[in-house]
């Protein structure tokens, strides 16, 4: 199976699924819209180069951001600052205060957020500096959208350098958050330290292979796709390099704060300056010291980090490298499963696509969503991707606030409100087994990485059930005590669905099936290519009109409540009883 | 089922007991109908499996007392003091050869305690042939009980579990009246490859941290009707194959499993009785904070309590995390402190008070507990007072029926790396056949795939046999003899003194007292004990003629020996 372009209008299907799987889901307006668009087309409002970056959290004890600027006695203390990041993250997520026109790019770009911090995974505990990890999660949103990002030279007749998924490596490789996560920051000449270069190879570039087949490892300390060697090489490569504790550093292509050499001025007295040689597994590349960048023969913050763009080089000339990337991808956005047969097709087509294309990620991302394979696939239902996927905490939480349009007090404007409610979304997703930021091992949450069974770990008996609880909650429109706004069921189905439709009790719980769940193309009542059984229709059609059992004939009289207007407290609550019963089912829990 | 009725009944039995342990806790099984014949275990035996998650550092819990200078030399900043200072490493047992010497992290004296009684093994430079560095690979080669290059999606304990309830298949034919319970429970959220089998769900439940809480949210969900219509969603059958299919058939799969195992859950957790030990929770001394807590009491707790309750599942899962030690394992200021000191406190004294509360319940001798750990540490340490990954470990046991000892010898330390002595399949193929009774045969072809009873190294060179449960039907009383025992007087007669030599496999006080024959005590002394043979020269010179008897008592030693004076 290998990726076939798909050239044609998306569909409502299609456009719904790309959304749920971009932006954690949409209003009806905006899949209607996708609905008439080629996946080209679409594409050009998920990746916007022009967005600005968000501006930071407010500290409500001063009023004023503190992660640029610093802290002072008169900011709040540490750790709640660092729940403001968290909540300001999920904030974001939900569109932050961006206009319309840019809020789908914008979403999206925290959703690529998200996946990077998946992917390079940190620990808040391990860390413990808030404005470490905020200054990682802007790194990770300069690189999401990466197609056209390039650094400007100072003469306008050269040629831009352009940045790329290598260049984001290099830079978590000095990043603050990471020295201080895998002991980057107590790794240096003569007493190395391989925590952080073992996962980079491991988790982070070359990976481990297709989990679950042979890795033709060869010898003691060989994994196939790199060996212990890489780890000790590897860590005197990275070696010399600390905490910047004022963030005083600012790296150039981004503007961010980075890491400090261990030295004294220009000289990284602690970086390991002699010549290293990779393993078998990356042709036995030499690393050494660029003369021209040394000074007086002494390493220098410019000569440690050639070193290591020297070395990522390598880990990414050998192609397994872009095949655990590209698996990667495919598993956040598509399907966890990888068989043979797919990573010999799609993996290996996407792996060539980001080699092509100078290791960005963007053109990976288009090609995938601009796949038949993204989608339904060839034939039958076997390599139909729609529903596959078991949404995350946040998938859940963030995706129903899209389509019930829930609207998070302003966080700049009115930040106490808005960490009041945040908080009752980030303790949520907590309860239901997301400790965001906070995953349990180095590899990161074990939905994104833990062969077989990857999110299948999302379900468990408890955690199924608070997402139900949630779910009910937040439909009466409160998060704890603060009210928050949001789309009543009784308002949803004025908005999105058609006045007449709706005043047919089956005809209304076939749509809004359709609307809500993530395998309804087809969704009627005595059919028997309906995608939810007669049987399960008919309890959606049950939980809906026979709650209350006030009506000897209640679809009838559902249709002259609906159409007269009679008694709208009986309409909203028996549509409150419809749509609870729908999101709090399995079904539902896919995406 | 209405999914109203499951819910609640889920809430009720969720409710009352993980309100007071407090701990998340998950059921695993499996499944497969099989092919092969196999046969039933037929003891109640139970097995704990005890996960260091990281990678224990085994050289700085046990200690090489013969190669000590060159221990100290290769990790001289982390290096476990043995002749000076207040903290010293504990010599574990006078009677091993001097190659084979071990000293314990001085925060191990519960495990000093145990071993002394007999309740206690440790294997040294247990690992297999290519040892994998990786945490995720390491743990998935332990788990599933394979080589370094083996991919399989099943635990050696699910395919125990298989065949030991075979023709019964997982899920559909449990619970039944043979095994009510969980084959496995697994504490925390997690469902581990342990309990894995071939492509099929670990039947998993969890019950959080906060019953009250989702008891009072499952009474509260609303929109569950039974109307004689499907309240659950399974798809339509053209929907076999997809993968939105498999993906429900996990969510309802869990669901159905979770239900039945609750109620029966509750109900032996009410049957049972509180710990009447109290079990350690606060490590004594100072140590970064959120080191302190000890994590395995309450699991432990909770796991006797079960058990006390006459549950039958047959294997557990305990977790112990952050022995990832790569910086800061220890104090700089002084090595015996620090994380790493936390963690062998947690698991000793957590232990420790384990065992007595199975004894108190009477169940003691049921029950054995063997811990893992992705890999080893690495011998020499590195400028960050921790260790980086290294590949071999020790493994330890704990049980009223463990055949105890020190097995294996100390680690070469000019090595990087602490080799293989032992391949941990051979530890898991004894207990399979030692506690639990399975055939080597079915062991050998249907769980490990090869022969461990005749382990060869990578070379071709046989490995050591191993030998899990003693053989001994009195329990542990040759083994304390073997270390705690005293000789009798010499010269006997005597006339201006006689003397006595006292073995102990710890420092300690000895009471001595001479009686007379109606028992009246004519004199009392105090003498020191060495651990090893301390001798004791009595002087008699103030005996009339006669007969006395000579009474000593010391922890492990409470003997008396006639002295005849000329």
């Amino acid at each position: 199976m290998a990726l076939t372009p798909l050239n044609e209008n998306l569909g409502r299907t299609r456009a719904a699924h790309l959304l749920r799987r971009t932006v954690f889901g949409a209003t009806q307006a905006e899949v209607d819209t996708f609905a008439a668009l080629t996946p080209t087309e679409a594409l050009t409002l998920l990746f916007k180069d022009s967005l600005e970056s968000p501006l930071p959290p407010i500290d409500p004890s001063t009023g004023s951001e503190w992660m640029v600027s610093g802290t002072t006695d008169a900011n709040s203390e540490g750790s709640l600052l660092e729940s403001y990041f968290l909540r300001w993250h999920l904030g974001q997520m939900t569109g932050g205060i961006t206009t319309t026109e840019d809020k789908l790019a914008y979403i999206f770009r925290e959703k690529l957020v998200l996946f990077l911090h998946t992917h390079f995974t940190t620990k808040k505990s391990t860390v413990s500096n808030n404005r470490a990890l905020y200054f990682q999660n802007e790194l990770f949103r300069k690189f999401a959208f990466d197609k056209n990002l390039q650094v400007e030279p100072e003469d306008p007749l050269e040629t831009p350098v352009q940045l790329n998924f290598k260049s984001l490596v290099i830079k978590v490789c000095v990043d603050n958050a990471m020295l201080k996560f895998l002991d980057g920051r107590l790794n240096v000449k003569g007493n190395p330290n391989e925590n952080f270069a073992r996962e980079l190879l491991e988790l982070y570039s070359a990976g481990r292979g297709l989990e679950g087949s042979d890795k033709n490892s060869e010898f003691d300390g060989d994994y196939g796709t790199f060996t212990e060697q890489d780890v000790q090489e590897g860590a005197k490569i990275l070696s010399g390099f600390d905490v910047d504790p004022n963030f005083s550093v600012i790296d150039p292509d981004t503007g961010l704060p980075t890491g400090r050499i261990r030295g004294n001025g220009n000289i990284a007295n602690q970086h390991d300056n002699n010549t290293k040689e990779l393993s078998i597994r990356f042709n036995n590349a030499v690393i050494a010291p660029n003369p021209e960048l040394l000074i007086g023969g002494e390493a220098t913050r410019e000569s440690a980090l050639d070193e290591i763009q020297q070395f990522v080089d390598a880990i990414f000339n050998q192609e397994e490298t872009a095949k655990h990337i590209c698996r990667k991808i495919y598993r956040f956005f598509g399907y966890h499963e990888i068989t043979e047969e797919i990573h010999a097709g799609i993996i290996t087509d996407l792996a060539q696509i980001f080699i092509a294309s100078d290791f960005k990620i963007q053109p990976v991302l288009e090609a995938f969503f601009s796949s038949r394979e993204f989608y339904e696939g060839a034939t039958g239902v076997e390599d139909d991707v729609y529903g596959s996927i078991i949404k995350s905490p946040i998938d859940l939480v963030i995706g129903h606030a899209r389509t019930f349009e829930l609207t998070l007090p302003h966080y700049l404007n009115n930040p106490a409100e808005f960490y009041s409610a945040s908080y009752f979304v980030l303790k949520s997703i907590v309860d239901m087994g997301l400790d965001y930021y906070e995953p349990f091992e180095v590899a990161g949450y074990s939905a994104y990485h833990q062969y077989p069974i990857y999110y299948r770990g999302w379900i468990t008996t408890n955690y199924l059930t608070q997402r139900y609880s949630y779910v009910q909650k937040v439909s009466k429109g409160m998060m704890d005590e603060i009210p928050v706004e949001l789309l009543a069921p009784v308002d949803y189905v004025v908005k999105n669905l058609d006045f007449t439709l709706a005043s047919n009790a089956r005809d209304l719980v076939a749509e809004v099936c359709k609307q809500l769940l993530s395998v309804s193309s087809n969704v009627s009542f005595g059919d028997d290519t309906s995608e939810l059984t007669e049987e399960r229709l008919s309890y959606f059609l049950n939980a809906f009109l026979l709650t209350f059992a006030i009506d000897e004939n209640p679809e009838e009289a559902w249709t002259i409540r609906w159409t007269n207007g009679f008694d709208p407290e009986v309409v909203s609550r028996q549509l409150q009883d419809l749509f609870n019963a729908i999101l709090q089912a399995p079904e539902y829990q896919l995406m | 089922m209405e999914r109203r009725k499951f819910l609640k009944k889920l809430g009720f039995a969720a409710g009352m007991p993980f309100a007071l342990s407090g701990i998340p806790i998950q059921i695993l099984a499996s499944h497969e109908p099989l092919k092969n014949l196999l046969h039933k275990s037929t003891n109640d035996n139970v097995l704990v499996i005890l996960q260091m998650h990281g990678g224990n550092d085994s050289l700085n819990s046990f200690i090489p007392i013969d190669a000590y200078d060159q221990y100290y030399s290769r990790r001289a900043n982390i290096a476990i003091p043995y002749r000076s200072g207040n903290r010293t490493l504990i010599p574990l047992d006078s009677t091993l050869a001097d190659p084979d010497q071990v000293g314990l992290h001085p925060d191990m004296i519960d495990f000093k305690s145990m071993y002394d009684q007999g309740q206690a093994a440790v294997y040294q430079g247990v690992s297999y042939p290519k040892n994998n560095g990786s945490h995720f690979r390491g743990r998935d080669i332990w788990f599933m009980g394979g080589d370094y290059d083996d991919y399989f999606s099943s635990g050696w304990i699910g395919r125990y579990l298989n065949l030991a309830y075979t023709p019964s298949s997982y899920p559909d034919d449990f619970p039944n009246a043979e095994m009510p319970d969980p084959l496995a429970l697994e504490m925390g959220n997690d469902s581990s490859l342990v309990f894995h089998q071939e492509g099929n769900i670990p039947t998993s439940i969890s019950l959080g941290n906060s019953p009250g809480q989702l008891l009072d949210q499952i009474e509260n969900l609303e929109g569950f009707q039974d109307q004689g219509v499907d309240p659950r969603g399974l798809p339509p059958e053209f929907l076999n194959g997809s993968a939105y299919k498999k993906e429900m058939d996990w969510i309802l799969g869990l669901e159905d499993k979770s239900e039945t195992y609750i109620k029966r859950l509750q109900e032996i957790y009410l049957a049972s009785s509180d710990s009447s030990i109290e079990y350690p929770s606060i490590y004594p001394f100072n140590a970064p904070s959120n080191s302190r807590r000890n994590p395995l009491s309450g699991q432990l707790q909770l796991v006797s309590r079960l058990l006390g309750g006459g549950i039958k599942t047959k294997v557990f899962l305990v977790k112990i995390g952050g022995f990832d030690s790569h910086a800061d394992q220890v104090e700089s200021n002084d090595t015996t402190m620090g994380v790493h000191a936390t963690k062998m406190y947690h698991i000793s004294a957590a232990l420790k008070a384990f065992q007595q509360d199975l004894k108190n319940r009477g169940i003691s001798d049921k029950v054995l507990t063997v811990t893992m750990s992705e890999f080893g540490r690495r011998i020499g340490s590195n400028g960050s007072y921790g260790t980086d990954h290294g590949k071999g470990g020790s493994v330890m046991l704990f049980g009223d029926k463990v055949n105890a000892g020190v097995f294996g010898t100390n680690p070469d330390l000019s090595k990087s790396n602490i080799e293989m002595q032992f391949d941990y399949r051979q530890l898991y193929s004894g207990i399979l056949h030692d506690w639990f009774g399975v055939e080597q045969s079915v062991i050998n072809q249907d769980i490990f795939f090869k022969d461990f009873f005749n382990a060869k190294d990578e070379d071709g060179s046989p490995l050591p046999d191993v030998k899990i449960i003693s053989d001994k039907i009195t329990g542990n009383k040759d083994w304390l003899v073997e270390r705690f025992n005293v000789s009798s007087p010499f010269p006997n007669p005597a006339k201006y003194y006689t003397q006595l030599n006292v073995h102990s496999n710890i420092k300690g006080i000895a009471q001595l007292q001479i009686l007379d024959q109606k028992g009246t005590v004519i004199k009392s002394m105090k003498e020191n004990l060495q651990q090893g043979k301390t001798e004791i020269k009595i002087n008699t010179d103030f005996l009339k003629q006669g007969m006395y008897y000579l009474k000593i008592d010391a922890q492990n030693i409470h003997e008396t020996k006639k002295l005849v004076i000329q």
